[in-house]
């Protein structure tokens, strides 16, 4: 694998409202045709059918922005982080901001792997006075344990506890849809929290909602 | 009124809810989003399916650039919403809006609709009630914009003329900033609806249907079509309206657009399209494309190739398509498949090349486009399966040379060739029929032979609509008896190991050939139609038999009556009006030739006097001797 590239870059980049609706493999075509106006070198796998070599962190949902999400590009040749912005950042869509690019270490596992934790800050459009919402996130935290069920395409639904998988829960303030908080969840293979799920929990299944993910909680620290 | 931002909240309350969410967003790279209030002149480009089908049409992609390299006009895109988001836009009352400002379309100067075919007429209906504007052009009276069709469709504008305030008749390269800025300018001066339409049809290419006045006879053909008197008398006089409305031309191809919009979701052709050359020479009687496009012009192979350059750079695309109505007849094309491989082949690019001859040498030019890799598919469409059914149709290949084709194709290891035929041509007997059996069954042992049990053969057959301004216009589609027998023969026949056998469904194939042949009346079939749940008819899962049927008895009227009948020589046709150029002396003496099962010859080698030169003879003089397929001016030809 290591002589298939020169450069493992870390883009750290934004989106907004204009592209959060993109689901995660369009973003990923959009990234590599990105990345053919820019003309920078990406790396391709080997093989019959050579596939580009862009690792995203993680999946950001649909219907979700991020401020700090994170991508590998690799390259054939090695660059200036400062070069390789400014070629990439006018090969964007607009929606699509690089806030920076460090070269990443190439023994690194996957970025994927690397994902231990997400927070977003989540609006919910609600009548309900700041105690009582407040209240509802008191409860939550105060159970022991939330089970519910994921259901997945056609397979049988899969029980699980939504507790454990909520690590932060804090009150933020109202906001002009109704009220705001802040929540910090797991994402470790096989138990990744979503906040769509904590919303039905806490009783805000259809509820109108703006989630922005905040940061990604990377487990192998880069300097 | 909505504003921008009160859209973009209602759409985080539906957007969640339906399927390919992007389609309704914007936000592709080059789209172009101009300041709204410095910008004088808004045009919308309307096409009427959804974003997938409607973000692949080379029309609207080419008129976007055009009015946006306008420093005082902008042009935005709005698109017919698939059914679930139509559902959730009425329940939550959003209005369609456009996708760069997310505005109202109902805010633009001008709504430019797309109509390239039939299959659209009833979600234009959808578009409007969607947009929130009346359905008929004579209940509009002062604010919403004019709205515009072009396309080839509007070549017969007449089933739509009641929701159409102006057809646009040709192409529109040249004129769509013309009609933009005469309407908006008109309008803004204080001028009525009428008065403005009344400037607009003096623009070369325009046609207002409500100044025209049809009558019937009592069997139900046209008795004659009039200038409607209330417009060209006292305060109108001023403005002329013309008797026929000529399709209008661009002398010379403008250099093509190569800054695509880049979609974000997966669109029915994701790629760009380049037009090497418009029109073609060969004549083909079924073929309307083919009589509507004339003159035949090629664009310069620098400027192709400078555009493959600009495509890749300006959009990232995988892949190239260079369109045109037969690309073996562009005269560089072995040089222009050469160089763009020479130029791109380490990009990653695959280039398209379709409507290629049954001939060996385009299995040269795609193999030298696929470089290394194998393509799957060879498509070539003879149409119909004997020599002398090719010759009533002016389509003249010699079964022999196909069949050689064929063996080449897998020879170089093509495992499938796809064959396209039609079925309900003229004089075509039973055994013409039998004939497209034993063909495929002939290509198929081709195919055992030379590559074995992966070779494949795929036949899809399509029934003939004789469409407006071919030779074939005058002549009837055949029944629904005789194509059910017709295709249960095919379905027999090309059943078994290495066969795969497609076709239309014949009552789409009916409302197709009832619309595109139609008069006036049938404005009011759409209306109920669409009332009756019609809508995105070109969608197979979608398309309601019911409700068209039910619409046309509830209209008293017969889609037999339109689509089967044979129309005399002398009888008034609808589109009489509308003329694209070619005179109907020629297209019956084609007819004629047709019926007598003779060939005509390729109109590069000789003038066979269509008609073009002498309505367009001064757009020839304008242009080099060899910038058209046709004769210099100074040739003098005479037609009618």
């Amino acid at each position: 694998m290591s002589e298939t590239y020169t450069q493992r870059m870390r883009v750290t980049y934004a989106t907004d409202d204009t592209v959060k609706y993109v689901g995660h493999l369009d973003m990923a075509r959009t990234w590599e045709r990105a990345i053919r106006r820019a003309r920078l070198p990406l790396a391709y796998t080997q093989g019959f059918h050579p596939q580009p070599r862009i690792q995203f962190a993680a999946a950001l949902p649909v219907g979700f922005t991020g401020q700090a999400e994170v991508v590998d590009v690799f390259l054939n040749e090695e660059l200036a982080p400062d070069d390789f912005l400014a070629r990439l950042t006018p090969a964007l869509p607009s929606g699509i901001r690089p806030i920076a690019a460090v070269p990443a270490p190439r023994e690194a596992p996957s970025l994927q792997s690397q994902v231990s934790g997400t927070r977003y800050r989540v609006e919910v459009e609600t009548p309900e006075p700041d105690a009582v919402f407040r209240a509802r996130l008191d409860a939550f935290l105060a159970r022991s344990e939330v089970w519910r069920e994921r259901r997945r395409g056609k397979k049988a639904a899969n029980r699980y506890d939504l507790r454990p998988l909520v690590q932060v829960l804090a009150y933020v303030g109202p906001c002009a849809l109704g009220q705001v908080f802040d929540v910090t969840m797991l994402a470790e293979p096989g138990a990744t929290g979503r906040p769509d799920e904590l919303l039905a929990e806490l009783g805000y299944e259809a509820a109108p909602r703006r989630v922005v993910r905040l940061e990604l909680t990377l487990s192998v620290r880069e300097k | 009124m909505y504003t921008p931002d009160e859209i973009s909240r209602a759409l985080d309350r539906v957007l969640p809810f339906v399927q390919k969410p992007a389609r309704y967003t914007g936000g592709e790279y080059n789209s172009v989003v101009k300041p709204w209030a410095d910008t004088r002149y808004r045009l919308a480009l309307v096409f009427p399916d959804v974003y997938d089908l409607g973000m692949s049409n080379l029309g609207l992609t080419v008129l976007y650039d055009i009015v946006n390299r306008q420093p005082d006009m902008l042009a935005e895109r709005a698109y017919t919403p698939w059914v679930d988001m139509l559902a959730a836009m009425r329940r939550e009352d959003i209005p369609l809006y456009a996708l760069e400002s997310r505005r109202p379309l109902r805010e633009f100067d001008v709504l430019g609709f797309s109509l390239p075919y039939e299959q659209l007429y009833t979600n234009v209906l959808t578009t409007l009630a969607l947009v929130g504007i009346p359905l008929r052009a004579a209940d509009r009276y002062e604010d919403p914009p004019l709205i515009l069709a072009g396309g080839s469709a509007c070549l017969n504008p007449e089933p739509m003329h009641a929701f159409f305030d102006a057809f646009f008749i040709g192409e529109g390269e040249d004129a769509i900033t013309e009609i933009v800025r005469t309407w908006t300018d008109a309008r803004r001066a204080g001028l009525s609806r009428v008065d403005a339409l009344h400037r607009l049809a003096e623009i070369n290419g325009i046609y207002v249907p409500s100044f025209y006045q049809v009558s019937y006879l009592e069997d139900g053909r046209i008795a004659e079509r009039v200038l409607d008197i209330r417009y060209w008398t006292s305060g109108h006089s001023q403005y002329p309206i013309p008797n026929t409305i000529t399709k209008r031309i661009v002398p010379t191809l403008p250099p093509p657009p190569t800054k695509f919009i880049v979609p974000f979701i997966d669109i029915v052709h994701n790629r760009a399209a380049i037009e090497i050359q418009r029109g073609c020479t060969r004549g083909c009687r079924f073929c309307q494309a083919g009589m509507v496009f004339r003159p035949v012009r090629e664009r310069p192979l620098d400027e192709v190739l400078a555009a493959v350059d600009a495509v890749v750079a300006q959009t990232g695309f995988e892949e190239i398509s260079f369109l045109s109505l037969s690309s073996s007849d562009y005269r560089e094309i072995e040089a222009l498949v050469r160089q763009v491989v020479a130029r791109h082949g380490g990009d990653k690019l695959s280039v398209g090349l379709p409507s290629l001859r049954i001939e060996s040498f385009s299995i040269d030019l795609m193999e030298a486009l696929a470089g290394g890799r194998r393509r799957s598919g060879f498509t070539f469409a003879p149409e119909a399966a004997t020599d002398r059914l090719r010759d009533v149709i002016n389509k003249p290949i010699a079964t022999e040379a196909l069949l050689e084709t064929a063996r080449q194709v897998y020879g170089r290891g093509w495992p499938t060739i796809k064959l396209y035929f039609m079925i309900g041509h003229p004089t075509q007997t039973l055994e013409d029929v039998q004939a497209i059996v034993d063909l495929a069954h002939r290509v198929k042992r081709i195919g055992y032979e030379t590559l074995g049990k992966k070779s494949n053969v795929r036949v899809g057959v399509s029934t003939l609509v004789p469409k407006p301004h071919t030779p074939f216009q005058w002549l009837p589609m055949a029944d629904e008896a005789t194509i059910r027998a017709q295709i249960g023969l095919l379905e027999r026949g090309l059943r078994g190991p290495g066969l795969n056998f497609n076709w239309n469904n014949p009552r789409e194939t009916l409302l197709e050939a009832a619309l595109s042949r139609g008069d006036r009346r049938l404005s009011d079939v759409i209306q109920r139609a669409w009332e009756l749940g019609a809508g995105f008819d070109g969608w197979g899962d979608q398309f309601n038999d019911a409700a068209w049927t039910r619409a046309f008895a509830d209209l008293n009227l017969d889609p037999d009556w339109y689509a089967r009948r044979e129309r005399a020589i002398d009888e008034v046709l609808p589109w009489d009006h509308i003329s694209v150029g070619v005179s109907k002396k020629y297209l019956l003496r084609e007819y004629r030739r047709a019926l007598a099962g003779e060939a005509t010859g390729d109109c590069r080698e000789q003038c066979y006097a269509c008609g073009i030169l002498t309505h367009f003879r001064e757009e020839r003089r304008a242009v080099a001797d060899d910038a058209w397929g046709c004769p210099p001016a100074r040739d003098r030809v005479t037609t009618d």
